[in-house]
């Protein structure tokens, strides 16, 4: 069966689309695997050698590929990240036939409430409500294991709304900041 | 020889101390705190008790409860391991009253090396060479300001119960001076209960380099060469070397010769440490003593080819030393990574959590001093240290091409590291050259360090293949569940904690 599917990649702040084409496998351990990939095409080999642990070999590379699911999937998304080498990437695979509920809602979509990681003192706040911040920018400082810590904007935005003051105790979970 | 030693410590170094025992039928005792029950070092020891709740005041600082433990399972000494009670006169002494051996130097050492005011006043009087500055506790802020003044800056005000790189604050300014005095003083305070500070001119881009010693009970003292410690964020250490680029055969002749010295002036045995400023010129100064193991210690193991804590556990029953100095050799090069759960794409922010995949780097000169272990939950009341890994080769190059490819192999999944940020230092070009000081760590990530990978279509390609293939069966391999972790609990810890993954 053909296998036809849409792809976002992003790794770091980058971001891309791609189309592979390839017959879906009809041995679930590995095999050859000629694929179609945005304007080349391809011929791998492949070989799950561990539970979501891939060997691939292309034209004599060997290449291995470790796969986790990646949190905070919602219904009809599937989110992998894979990791090549050192490198991870996050991988958004759009099947053509699972339509039903999907969301295309990334992460770095819609708002975002930013919440404590862990149960700390927020000692400095460093931007303001209605701030427009780049990806990045330092947010607010919180104390935690003994050191003090610079929170980062996950992506750029605006801050709409900061839950909290200079001196709050926070526990984990609690919402700090409002990025849209 | 003893026949049972208490650990009193946690973590990696509770780990590697225990291993030395064993290998010399020792029978080992951990403790653990109420997060701790789990840990490395539980598992690990021969008998277990705990000590109490999280916080490390309840717990691994509490002598009373060490002293305890040690009468409950019949330990005959005690070693303390680094940082908590490691360099605390009242728990060396509190051993002493118990009958209970301490694995260190006499409680006199510990009092005048403690006190950083009170050792340079010491070496001041011996004619040693000290890093200009005052020898006397400043009590008020006119003081701090005469002192700053005929000293010169930029100035460094130090907590005088300090130490291990806590307790300091730069001061490039008189303008700065006054807010500085006041913060220092408090967290001196709090970290260390005494708002003593002093002043120490402010060097420029110098080097830390330390020297190991080693003495027995009977007299014999002797250095086991140098290690580097320059790179350091935040005045803490984060990799270090041995041998020091910097050094050659003459001047390490004299830091050892002037760390022998600094010892004998304080009646030390056992291992200790002896850390030096050394200046553009060349020049050393004593920065201070510190009288326990070091986190770094394998670096000097692994070229000197002398196990540190069997030496200690040696000279603490009261055996001679087995070298003299003209035995002490160094071959090859070492190289520490300490491996911290920060981010340093999240600007090192902790990351603690459970460590969903660990596997250590293996294969020829590859040593891991590891705490942890993969379904573990890193806590958050602690150091996050979670291992050191330390390269041996040949020579500098051959330690630091080994280290990059030990790097590569060491797989974290579920928590951050600093594994990442080792990367990128071992291509720096000044790193590489040996030209680095105490700034360069701070500089290099004020310059970007930490950028951005460039792209790797071939890298890609695979990403976007197995991505599909395996979107293509039942679902994701996800990693078997953890005992006892409720899938809703990391589903939600995942989500707060929202972050990309790194490369």
């Amino acid at each position: 069966m053909k296998m036809k599917l849409h792809l976002t990649l992003q790794h770091g702040s980058r971001e891309s689309e791609h189309q592979i084409e390839f017959a879906a496998p009809t041995d679930g351990a590995g095999g050859s695997l000629p694929f179609i990939l945005d304007q080349g095409s391809g011929d791998a080999d492949w070989a799950e050698v561990a539970p979501g642990v891939y060997s691939i070999l292309i034209a004599g590379r060997s290449y291995e590929a470790r796969v986790a699911a990646q949190p905070g999937e919602v219904a009809g998304q599937i989110l992998r990240v894979v990791t090549v080498g050192t490198r991870h990437y996050r991988v958004e695979v759009h099947d053509p036939r699972r339509r039903r509920g999907a969301s295309r809602a990334a992460p770095s979509d819609g708002p975002q409430e930013i919440r404590a990681p862990m149960p700390g003192k927020i000692v400095k706040i460093l931007v303001s409500e209605n701030q427009e911040v780049a990806q990045g920018a330092g947010l607010l400082v919180i104390e935690a294991m003994k050191m003090q810590n610079e929170l980062r904007a996950p992506r750029s935005g605006r801050v709409e709304r900061i839950y909290i003051a200079e001196g709050t105790g926070v526990e984990t979970g609690s919402h700090l900041v409002r990025l849209v | 020889m003893f026949r049972k030693v208490l650990i009193a410590n946690r973590g990696e170094i509770a780990v590697r101390v225990m291993r030395a025992c064993r290998e010399m039928g020792i029978a080992t005792v951990g403790v653990y705190s109420d997060v701790d029950r789990k840990a490395l070092h539980v598992r690990y020891a021969d008998e277990a008790y705990p000590i109490g709740p999280a916080p490390s005041s309840e717990s691994y600082l509490r002598i009373d409860r060490m002293i305890d433990v040690a009468r409950r399972s019949g330990a005959d000494a005690i070693h303390p391991g680094y940082g908590f009670l490691a360099e605390n006169p009242d728990f060396a002494r509190a051993c002493e009253d118990a009958g209970v051996v301490f694995i260190g130097p006499p409680v006199a050492a510990m009092e005048l090396m403690g006190s950083k005011t009170a050792s340079r006043r010491a070496l001041i009087e011996a004619g040693l060479p000290v890093v200009p500055g005052t020898d006397r506790n400043l009590e008020n802020f006119v003081d701090v300001e005469r002192a700053a003044r005929a000293i010169g800056y930029p100035v460094m005000l130090k907590a005088s119960a300090g130490g291990g790189g806590k307790g300091l604050r730069l001061v490039v300014s008189p303008a700065e001076l006054e807010s500085a005095y006041r913060n220092a003083r408090s967290e001196a305070l709090n970290a260390f209960t005494d708002p003593s500070v002093y002043i120490e001119k402010s060097i420029d881009r110098p080097r830390h380099v330390e020297i190991q010693i080693l003495g027995d009970r009977h007299g014999n003292l002797i250095h086991l060469g140098e290690r580097e410690c320059s790179l350091q964020r935040r005045h803490q250490k984060v990799m270090e070397e041995c041998p020091s680029p910097l050094l050659d055969e003459a001047l390490r002749q004299r830091m050892g010769e002037t760390a022998v010295r600094i010892g004998r002036l304080a009646g030390y045995f056992n291992a200790g440490t002896v850390e030096f400023l050394v200046d553009q010129h060349r020049t050393f100064h004593f920065l201070e003593m510190n009288t326990r193991l070091q986190v770094e210690h394998p670096v000097t193991e692994m070229v000197v080819g002398i196990d540190l804590v069997k030496e200690q556990l040696r000279i603490a029953a009261g055996e001679p030393l087995a070298w003299r100095q003209e035995d002490v050799r160094l071959r090859g090069a070492a190289l520490e990574c300490r491996i911290y759960a920060e981010d340093p794409a999240n600007n090192f922010f902790p990351s603690p959590g459970v460590i969903r995949r660990l596997q250590a780097a293996r294969g020829p000169g590859v040593r891991s001093d590891s705490g942890v272990y993969e379904g573990w939950t890193v806590p958050l009341e602690y150091d996050p240290l979670l291992a050191k890994l330390v390269v041996w080769g040949s020579d500098r190059a051959e330690a630091i091409a080994r280290t990059r490819r030990a790097l590569d192999e060491y797989e974290v999944f579920g928590i951050e590291t600093t594994i990442p940020f080792f990367r990128r230092v071992l291509e720096h070009p000044d790193f590489l050259a040996g030209r680095i000081d105490t700034g360069f760590i701070d500089r290099a990530l004020a310059e970007g360090i930490l950028s951005e990978d460039a792209p790797a279509p071939e890298l890609e390609r695979v990403a976007l293949l197995v991505a599909a293939l395996n979107a293509g069966r039942n679902g994701p391999a996800r990693p078997a569940p953890l005992a006892r972790e409720s899938a809703w609990k990391s589903a939600g810890r995942e989500a707060l904690l929202n972050r990309w993954p790194r490369a």
